[in-house]
């Protein structure tokens, strides 16, 4: 028998654990002209407090490195101690209970879980006729996605994961790493491939469809989406991931107004029948601009997971300028029963820019993504990208874009050390501006507990009926720096800082407002056509 | 006067693992990484090269595939219109030699239907055999030379793309089994094209 075992899509959240209850405050709503009058004292400047020293984790006495190998970083060869000592698990297996995979540990370690897991699930279904959401049995929860013939499974013992988010009611972010686990295997395999590969044996190795990159790929995500820390070190993104995440909004970049068009008109001009979607992006992490038909839309989560995939695979290729990619590829909320065929072209614009006969010294990639529905038409896709190339290194203004593009600098009002932004006035692509990202594993995780426990702690914005503009909301969460929200109809603005809260809701409201000035520079880069 | 050299495809195909992207990026770059990672889809390579007496220059494009049973469906489209087909085993793993059979077979079929692709059996990472007393043998993987004997048409190479061994040699042997009417088709088309341009822009100048 399991002790204290309560399905809880309705529990009480524990959400206070860890912080002293006189100095959590949280969800005041305030109405427009109000902002500027809200005074709070008696806020601590600190900011430089460890992550070990804050009740994210258990405690334990060892260095940084150590305590992140002991309880954070992935394994696969370890013995049991090792393995419990993890603070969070992710499992994927059939719904026979055969293993799929594992952030931690060999298949001898997890078959007594998964085999547990599946007793647990089936009879729930049997018995209740319910799926399992989540298993809460007070410091540890057991979130579960049943998506035969597939289970997924997380176990988490992190401080920020125990809380449930005060609009939906729900574990939403344990759920959604699940989802996102998920979709990168339906991504690669699409959905019918992995029905089909049950259908005959229930007992079906999955395994045998995947490569190591799928594994390496599985790591990553569950490492990114659960600490903003990547699977192998280089932590360069790791953080604008979960973050993206978490607020659901794809990074933008800043771009003017002018070029933007621009480059659209590019895309729309040498555009074939057969393309749905056309990317240009910086790097594959932000989007320059795309173009989309009128009645088809991809999802963030769609994007997120074609360019992660590129991303991963143009890690092993060292002249990535030489090759021209051409992947089948699910996109499994625009059509899990299928594949479309992506080409990939990456382009240096530091090399087709010269300044007084010399080459820009840092390379400034830029990647051409191309989705089409014909798995034929390589060469002609090739042919579109060759053309828009050609255009963009005639074009006169490539010279700026070189600068805006390598140039991102956000410059932050002394009190506010980061902020993401979240657009929710432009309805075709969801996206949010990020301020520059922390890079070291203690400032990472730092931030990825603030902004969980602002994001899970915001109120769902409420409709004015009488005013235009709408209501503001504003919540807060002090620690020794303070995180608040301000929401409305068109934003969502989430901060972390240090000084007086009035101060600070000052200059996040300076911010909002430069960025809304900028708002063409940052937002609206998606182009609809007549498909 | 310099034309642009004629284009060649070549596939290259083959079990996953067997060392396919190692093989083209050493030809490519003259570079080894232990490390790489599976191919998703398949990557489309352009390298221009010269024969060794100089006589001829092609500009090879190279369809580097994924050897991972997922994307089988694929594959007719990277050897449709392909000059040359290498098909990789490894020769450690003879079950590979079993997919490379497979390739063959289906590159066979393609040849009854569509214009002829010259198949090239590779067998891949010859330098991890090492014996421990003497010189390394080269491992064989059973049924290859059965196969080779039946199949006289069909070369075979051994290469290391860790050691760089074979790899010139394929790649010098496709550009000299080209026959010279090949060329000759090709300048003449471009002379061709070159004519009516002129007369083109002799009409439209101004």
């Amino acid at each position: 028998m399991l002790p204290r075992l309560t399905v809880s899509t309705q529990a009480v959240t524990n959400y206070t654990a860890g912080l002293p209850e006189n100095d959590l405050s949280i969800q005041t709503t305030v109405s427009n002209s109000d902002l500027s009058d809200l005074a709070f004292n008696g806020v601590a400047k600190v900011n430089n407090t460890h992550f070990q020293s804050l009740d994210i984790f258990p405690k334990d006495n060892s260095s940084e490195d150590e305590y992140l190998d002991k309880f954070v970083y992935p394994g696969k060869d370890l013995n049991n101690n090792q393995f419990n000592d993890k603070l969070k698990q992710f499992f994927i297996l059939s719904s026979s209970g055969k293993p799929i995979y594992s952030l931690n540990g060999g298949d001898e370690l997890i078959i007594g879980f998964t085999g547990l897991i599946t007793t647990i699930i089936s009879s729930f279904q049997h018995q209740l006729n319910e799926d399992i959401v989540v298993i809460d049995s007070g410091d540890v929860k057991i979130s579960v996605l049943n998506r035969d013939p597939l289970i997924l499974v997380s176990i988490s013992k992190i401080n920020y994961e125990m809380s449930m988010n005060q609009i939906t009611n729900d574990y939403q972010q344990l759920k959604n790493q699940l989802h996102s686990l998920y979709n990168y295997l339906l991504c690669i395999l699409s959905r019918p491939t992995i029905t089909k590969s049950f259908q005959n044996r229930m007992n079906y190795d999955l395994r045998k469809m995947l490569t190591d990159v799928d594994f390496k790929n599985l790591d990553d995500m569950a490492m990114k989406l659960t600490y903003g820390l990547s699977g192998d070190s280089d932590n360069d993104d790791s953080f604008e991931f979960f973050l993206s995440q978490l607020v659901n909004g794809f990074p933008t970049s800043k771009i003017s107004y002018t070029i933007r068009s621009k480059l659209n008109s590019l895309l729309l001009h040498h555009r074939i029948d057969e393309i749905l979607f056309g990317l240009l992006t910086s790097n594959l992490r932000r989007i320059i601009t795309m173009i989309k038909p009128k009645v088809h839309n991809i999802s963030n989560s769609d994007i997120d997971f074609l360019l992660r995939i590129i991303k991963n695979n143009n890690k092993n290729i060292k002249d990535i300028e030489t090759e021209d990619l051409w992947i089948p590829i699910c996109l499994p909320e625009f059509n899990s029963n299928g594949f479309v065929y992506v080409y990939v072209k990456t382009f240096d614009l530091a090399k087709i820019l010269v300044i007084d006969g010399k080459y820009y010294e840092d390379s400034q990639l830029i990647n051409i993504v191309l989705i089409s529905t014909n798995k034929n038409n390589f060469f002609k896709v090739k042919e579109m990208a060759n053309k828009i190339i050609e255009n963009i290194i005639q074009l006169e203004l490539k010279d700026k874009l070189y600068q805006e593009l390598s140039n991102y600098t956000i410059n932050l009002p002394p009190t506010i050390n980061h902020f993401v932004y979240r657009d929710l006035k432009h309805k075709d692509l969801k996206q949010c501006l990020i301020s520059n990202n922390p890079k070291d594993c203690n400032s990472i995780i730092k931030y990825v507990y603030y902004y969980s426990n602002l994001y899970n702690s915001k109120s769902s914005t409420i409709q004015s009926l009488t005013q235009e503009s709408g209501n503001r909301k504003l919540s807060y969460i002090k620690y020794d720096v303070i995180t608040f929200s301000i929401i409305d109809d068109n934003y969502e603005f989430y901060a972390i800082g240090s000084g007086e809260l009035s101060d600070l809701i000052s200059d996040g409201l300076k911010v909002v407002k430069w960025i809304k000035s900028n708002d063409k520079r940052f937002f609206g880069n998606v182009v609809k056509f007549n498909f | 006067m310099s034309l642009p050299c004629p284009s060649f495809k070549v596939v290259i195909l083959g079990d996953s693992s067997v060392g396919k992207t190692s093989l083209v990026h050493r030809f490519t770059t003259s570079e080894f990484d232990n490390q790489l990672s599976s191919t998703i889809g398949a990557a489309f390579i352009t390298k221009e090269l010269e024969s060794s007496d100089k006589s001829k220059r092609i500009n090879l494009e190279i369809w580097d595939t994924a050897g991972q049973e997922r994307y089988k469906s694929l594959t007719p489209m990277y050897y449709r219109n392909s000059k040359v087909a290498l098909v990789c085993y490894d020769l450690h793993n003879p079950s590979t030699f079993d997919k490379a059979l497979y390739w063959i077979d289906q590159l066979k079929l393609n040849n009854e239907t569509n214009s002829e692709i010259k198949i090239y059996l590779i067998g891949t990472k010859s330098d991890l055999v090492t014996s421990a007393t003497g010189p390394p043998v080269t491992p064989t993987v059973p049924g290859v030379a059965d196969f080779l004997e039946m199949n006289s048409g069909i070369k075979h190479f051994h290469t290391s793309a860790k050691s760089g061994e074979g790899i010139h040699d394929i790649f010098q042997d496709i550009i000299n089994d080209i026959p010279p009417d090949f060329f000759e088709r090709h300048y003449e088309s471009l002379k061709d094209k070159v004519v009516l341009n002129r007369q083109f822009q002799g009409k439209s100048c101004c």
